[in-house]
């Protein structure tokens, strides 16, 4: 956030058309898949605008060390990492301040929507490797990890869907992609459980008035309704159209 | 265990499926369930599945938890001076005491009976609250495995192994001519010709693969017919 814009950079033009020509309540194409790792209990691969991420799932499984086990329930665990190929910049392998406090709030989130009661002293490992990053990683990734979570057959209250809002040159834009991430205002990313309209995950960053934030929830709200959608699709693609079974 | 076998699926069509939070009805389910959830007016899925009657959901993928008096088949993976440890293919390994088995072992002697790697026939005795698993081998139909081969199937895909009354597993001993033996938890022990157990892991990983398709055991039949006359002179 707040990088020093280009001078004469116009994030959104006088026709309200973004960098990449979006208007502002628009979302970047996406694909997703599920089923595509063969070892894991669960996976799936989303392409978010730019963004290209794999996530698997393992578990429940044993726990080890037996020290970590939760004799009520069982211990979810997140990690989410960036391959030192997925920015122009090489990033650094291993984990970083940024991808340690992502992987808790994802893993904290999950454990709120799996019925984790059901499977005292065991755990269930989420793995979000990013290969390729175009800002909005985290929200493909937990869109993604949904996905595979179903696919490996974790009872759950129902698919998370994420999406960001954000501030660009004065007006709130849905999905911000990197330059509108680099030099817009604020992001803020969310992620709901739509059929419950229930708010799961919310982060921000950069200002905005109680008045913006409350339009980019809305925003975030409809995007996540046609997420779920999507995500539906996929499933309903490996499930019953049998693609790729 | 995965031979990714590739089957011509043209015509056929899959079954009803929902989806983690669909709803099944209104109301309570019928019999308490993990794989569905009430909310406190609807009961919805929790999983991906096929949905029942009954509110309740049989799940597509879902790994074997241990239920008391289910015959299961465990391999071996600690040896301690008074019990074995046995990976159950289920997130909780299961406890074997030396007392629970039909032989006479002193402390420290069993290693003699049972070593990492053996697989056992055995039956849940108890589960405690926190999941923790004893099992015995004082029951009619416990046994030490020797020789043959286990395949390994989440434990949701049990019930499409066997089939309606045990159709299915016996048109595949039928045409294979193998012995074959399934457990509660998913681990499936054949014994045969080494080259008709192949068929029945590829015939057992279409079933667990495509075990929400309509017209399954005609599907298996056929594919089984086919690679045992495309093998045929292995079996001379």
């Amino acid at each position: 956030m707040s990088m020093q814009k280009p001078p004469g950079l116009k994030l959104v033009d006088e026709n309200l058309r973004r960098v990449d020509g979006r208007r502002l309540d628009e979302l970047r194409p996406i694909k997703m898949k599920v089923g595509v790792l063969n070892r894991a209990d669960g996976s799936a691969y989303i392409e978010w605008g730019k963004n290209k991420i794999l996530v698997a799932v393992y578990g429940p499984r044993e726990l080890h060390p037996r020290y970590m086990q939760d004799p009520t329930k069982a211990v979810v665990r997140a990690r989410y990492n960036m391959a030192p190929f997925s920015t122009e910049e090489r990033v650094k392998p291993g984990p970083t301040r940024r991808s340690v406090e992502i992987s808790k709030l994802i893993a904290e989130m999950f454990s709120g929507i799996i019925f984790i009661e059901e499977f005292p002293r065991s755990a269930i490992d989420i793995f979000i490797e990013v290969l390729q990053a175009d800002a909005g990683t985290r929200t493909a990734g937990i869109t993604a990890a949904s996905l595979a979570l179903a696919d490996a057959g974790i009872p759950m209250r129902g698919l998370v869907t994420a999406c960001a809002a954000g501030k660009i040159d004065g007006y709130i834009a849905l999905d911000l992609n990197k330059e509108e991430d680099n030099y817009g205002e604020a992001d803020m990313p969310m992620a709901m459980l739509v059929k419950e309209n229930k708010i799961v995950y919310w982060q921000m960053d950069g200002q905005m008035t109680e008045e913006e934030v409350r339009t980019a929830i809305s925003m975030i709200r409809d995007a996540c309704e046609k997420l779920y959608e999507m995500q539906k699709e996929a499933l309903k693609k490996r499930y019953i159209e049998l693609e790729g079974l | 265990m995965m031979y990714n076998v590739r089957i011509d699926l043209s015509g056929h069509k899959s079954r009803e499926l929902v989806f983690p939070g669909d709803t099944l009805g209104n109301g309570r389910p019928i019999i308490p369930t993990l794989y569905a959830y009430f909310d406190g007016s609807k009961t919805h899925s929790a999983v991906i599945g096929i949905p029942q009657p009954t509110k309740t959901v049989i799940p597509l993928n879902a790994k074997y938890i241990p239920k008391k008096d289910d015959i299961i088949i465990g391999i071996v993976e600690d040896v301690q001076p008074v019990f074995w440890l046995l990976n159950l293919n289920s997130p909780y390994p299961g406890v074997l005491h030396a007392n629970e088995t039909p032989w006479e072992v002193g402390f420290g002697e069993t290693g003699k009976y049972l070593n990492v790697g053996d697989a056992v026939i055995a039956k849940i005795q108890a589960v405690d609250e926190t999941r923790r698993v004893f099992i015995t081998m004082k029951d009619e139909r416990a046994k030490k495995l020797t020789l043959g081969t286990l395949f390994f199937f989440p434990a949701s895909k049990v019930a499409r192994i066997l089939g309606k009354g045990g159709s299915m597993i016996s048109m595949i001993k039928q045409k294979t001519g193998t012995s074959i033996i399934v457990g509660q938890n998913g681990v499936v022990w054949v014994r045969g010709h080494p080259i008709a157990t192949m068929i029945v892991g590829e015939a057992l990983d279409i079933i667990s693969r495509y075990s929400h398709v309509i017209g399954l055991t005609e599907l298996v039949a056929k594919y089984i017919d086919k690679r045992m006359n495309d093998l045929k002179e292995f079996f001379k």
